[in-house]
């Protein structure tokens, strides 16, 4: 009898590029989903889309120096441009919050409110003249150097340019939490 | 008939013979309740299941949808609070079984040879159990699933290397938004059941492959069918779990807080109380030394390694006594750790505070979105357009500083100054407040008080101080205040009390207020009377209040006087709402306070529309459920 399958069987080497043809046709079949789907997955590790816009060169305007007192108390300010969330714009929402100090004439000390230990929003405790996270309770001085170690860094300072008509530009970034070292998002 | 029937089924399928075999299935020592456990752990899955699918059934992932669509199956859909409590406390019900579970295998050492596989693929079940608990509490897109996940999924990207791009891929971006919650809901409801389920599929096989684990004393005594002795006290015992979470849910019921808010500070966060422990934990003293890394991931890492190698630990005695030793220590320091953190929250007023607060703007969202329905921006959109949602908030935030409402800070809470100790334990001093107390302001007993209780009204302003110089004793020593005090007799003297009221009337009825509506027409007219002549039914009093007060009266052409000028506010309007609007704007204004005054103007620092909240809540300006007999939730 000369069946194909007989005959396959008889030869080795023919038999063993047909296995090997239907593994790689099969494999194929298989794992093309998956690895489309693994860059399908992975799209927020390969491209980077930015949580917001409307900022002039990174900076959003904060406030007005005026607005800061001289004692050097800091001031809790909401910054607002348009919130980018996947398929979704908001205009002109706050998309995150500082705490603005005057340090001497036209100097501005920027700290981010966002806790350097897991995040949650770190308040002001002014009759203690301190800072503290209401989670875990990581404590900083006023100046954002922290007294307790429970963030394992100082609160992050962000950059400011204060322009000539007293406006408070503030380059808004976030950090990775739990970090010794300041890390942007 | 039926005999034939199954007959022919079972030719085709083996589906009969293979329920036969389960049900004859014979348990050696006959039937205990303690081998119900495997039986509740498959029904309250098997209830997660049901009440998952339904709830997917109802369910929209989304920044705007997400809380949206929850309090629509909890408020409004047929049975949703019953089918979604049931999925929560059905869950935290696994949680419990899981972890007793394991304490049994490791308590009765089931893990011996050769169940080792069996402990494993447990324990794989358990992390993926885990998982899909903490991935669901995100879901509902409410503040504490949301300020949860923040720290959580921070945690997970403090992990070496791995941690921050696996958060990255979690979350679907850098910080958390839509693409967290479609990414949650698929692991939560698509990926990790499946796992779960098929790890499920494995452990059932090897149990099956090794029978039950008992010991040899109970393999002497005969062995019993399954059916119907075991399966009777299996039945009992879901019917059981059943009844715990359904009364759970019908007493406490599933809690939706208020929708995400990620622009304030949510000082009542904390996780589900089964990780309580790791919370504190993370404050611990040498957790602060070595980092969050080294107690959120390694040490709990390193527990997990002892816990995986436990069946060949257990082997020898000495081992097992180590297992058991090794076990008791960690329960006891969750334990403790867990009981630490409720006392030290029970101590702090301040989370007490947030925790409140937290509640009530549960309950005010829910309210709203109940009554005018949510419009398509979603939930924040609707709250953050609501007077008594925002006002107290703004008024805790910008006024209780030196204003206090009845007393608190706006939000039912006393102000404090918190000062903290070297143990972080913290000290709560109630603070003093420096201006009037607004509770009630520009209602007729609040004007009555003003006029016939001036120095009790503004006494706080004794302690206003600026720049280390007391701003407020003027105020105390003003015009207005030595008026007040010339006068008092004459306008407590009985004969006068119609004359006062009519005064009161007339200058509530300023404002134009809605809640206090109506005014009485022939008062109003009488306190004119008064405001402009000084007469008083019996006497008079020392001067008018047109000598000192601007007053134009809606409506009227002329105006009954001009401001004086001399500090002494224009009473146009007052109280009303634009009147408080512009005096929140610049209180130093001539038509205000000028010189006199002493209250920060929140022109710049606060926005038009914070302002016009916080004035329309000071109003009573907001929508109020008719006061029908409250229905239940
Ligand atoms: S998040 Fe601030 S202390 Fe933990």
């Amino acid at each position: 009898m000369s069946d194909p399958l007989d005959a396959a069987e008889a030869t080795p080497r023919r038999g063993f590029l047909k296995s090997l043809a239907t593994l790689a046709i099969v494999g194929t079949a298989v794992l093309s989903p998956f690895a489309a789907g693994l860059a399908f997955f992975l799209d927020p590790l390969l491209k980077r889309r930015e949580p917001f816009r409307g900022a002039e060169n990174g900076f959003l305007y904060v406030a007005n120096v005026s607005q800061l007192p001289a004692s050097g108390e800091p001031v809790h300010f909401a910054l607002r441009a348009d919130r980018v969330d996947a398929w979704n714009i908001f205009r002109n929402r706050t998309i995150g919050s500082v705490y603005l100090r005057l340090m001497g004439p036209g100097i501005v000390l920027a700290l981010n409110d966002i806790c350097p230990h897991l995040g949650c929003k770190i308040e002001l405790k002014p009759a203690d003249k301190t800072f503290l996270c209401p989670c875990h309770g990581a404590h900083f001085k006023l100046d954002g150097e922290q007294i307790t170690h429970i963030a394992p860094r100082s609160m992050d300072t962000l950059l400011v340019d204060v322009r000539k008509d007293g406006g408070v530009w503030v380059k808004y970034q976030e950090f990775e939490g739990g970090k010794t070292q300041k890390v942007e998002l | 008939m039926i005999n034939k029937l199954s007959a022919w089924f079972d030719e085709r399928t083996g589906w009969c013979t293979a329920w036969g075999r389960f049900l004859e299935y014979s348990i050696p020592g006959g039937p205990r309740w303690r081998y119900t456990w495997g039986a509740m752990l498959a029904f309250t899955f098997f209830l997660e299941a049901v009440t998952g699918l339904l709830l997917w059934a109802a369910y929209s992932p989304g920044t705007q949808t997400a809380w949206e669509s929850t309090f629509f199956i909890q408020h409004e859909l047929t049975l949703g609070w019953l089918i979604r409590g049931v999925h929560h406390y059905a869950a935290h019900t696994l949680m419990v079984l899981l972890g007793l579970h394991f304490l049994q295998l490791i308590v009765y050492r089931v893990y011996l040879q050769p169940r080792e596989v069996n402990f494993w693929v447990g324990l794989a079940m358990l992390q993926v159990v885990m998982l899909i608990f903490l991935t669901g509490f995100l879901l509902p897109w409410d503040q504490y699933g949301y300020h949860g996940s923040v720290a959580r999924n921070k945690i997970l990207g403090t992990a070496p290397f791995v941690g921050q791009p696996a958060l990255t891929v979690a979350q679907g971006g850098k910080i958390m938004g839509n693409q967290t919650l479609t990414r949650f809901f698929a692991l939560h409801a698509g990926l990790l059941p499946a796992i779960a389920i098929g790890l499920l599929v494995v452990y059932s096989r090897l149990v099956f492959r090794h029978g039950l684990a008992v010991g040899e004393k109970t393999r002497s005594e005969p062995a019993v069918r399954y059916w119907p002795d075991q399966a009777l006290r299996d039945g009992l015992a879901c019917l059981g779990v059943l009844a715990i979470v359904v009364g759970l849910t019908a007493w406490v019921g599933a809690p939706l807080w208020g929708p995400a808010n990620n622009v304030d500070s949510f000082g009542a966060a904390r996780p589900e109380w089964e990780f309580l422990f790791l919370f504190r934990f993370l404050k611990m003293e040498f957790i602060q030394k070595h980092g969050v890394e080294v107690g959120a991931v390694y040490i709990p890492t390193l527990i997990a390694g002892v816990i995986v190698l436990m069946p060949f630990i257990g082997r020898s005695r000495a081992g097992h006594i180590f297992n058991l030793s090794f076990l008791g220590v960690l329960l006891a320091g969750m334990g403790y750790l867990s009981f630490i953190a409720v006392k030290e929250d029970a101590a702090d007023l301040e989370y007490q505070a947030a925790y409140h607060e937290a509640e009530r703007e549960g309950h005010r969202a829910v309210e709203l979105a109940s009554a005018l329905g949510i419009p398509g921006g979603g939930a924040m959109e609707l709250v953050q357009h609501d007077p008594l949602f925002m006002g107290p908030k703004l008024f805790a935030r910008r006024c209780a500083n030196c204003h206090r409402l009845d007393g608190k800070n706006g939000l039912g809470a006393d102000v404090w100054k918190v000062t903290f100790n070297p143990d972080h334990s913290k000290n709560f001093a109630v603070d003093p407040a420096t201006a009037a107390d607004l509770g009630g302001f520009g209602s007729r007993e609040w004007m009555l008080k003003v006029l016939t209780d001036y120095d009790a009204t503004f006494e706080p302003l004794k302690n206003a101080t600026h720049n280390g110089k007391n701003v407020g004793e003027r105020f105390l020593t003003g015009d207005m205040a030595s008026w007040c005090k010339d006068n008092a007799e004459v306008l407590k003297q009985p004969a006068n009390a119609a004359s006062v009221k009519a005064l009161v009337e007339f200058l509530a009825a300023q404002s134009g207020r809605k809640d206090l509506q109506p005014y009485d027409a022939a008062l109003v007219a009488a306190g004119r009377e008064v405001f402009a002549s000084a007469t008083l039914a019996s006497g008079s009093l020392s001067s008018a209040c047109i000598d000192c007060h601007g007053m134009h009266v809606a409506g009227e052409e002329t105006a009954l006087s001009e401001n004086s000028g001399a500090g002494a506010p224009t009473l146009t309007g007052y109280g009303g709402r634009k009147w408080l609007i512009d005096f929140l704007k610049q209180p130093g204004h001539a038509d205000f306070y000028g010189d006199n005054n002493a209250m920060p103007s929140f022109e710049q620092s606060m926005s038009p529309q914070e302002i016009e909240l916080l004035v329309d809540w000071m109003l009573g300006d907001y929508y109020r459920p008719e006061a029908s007999p409250s229905k239940a939730e």
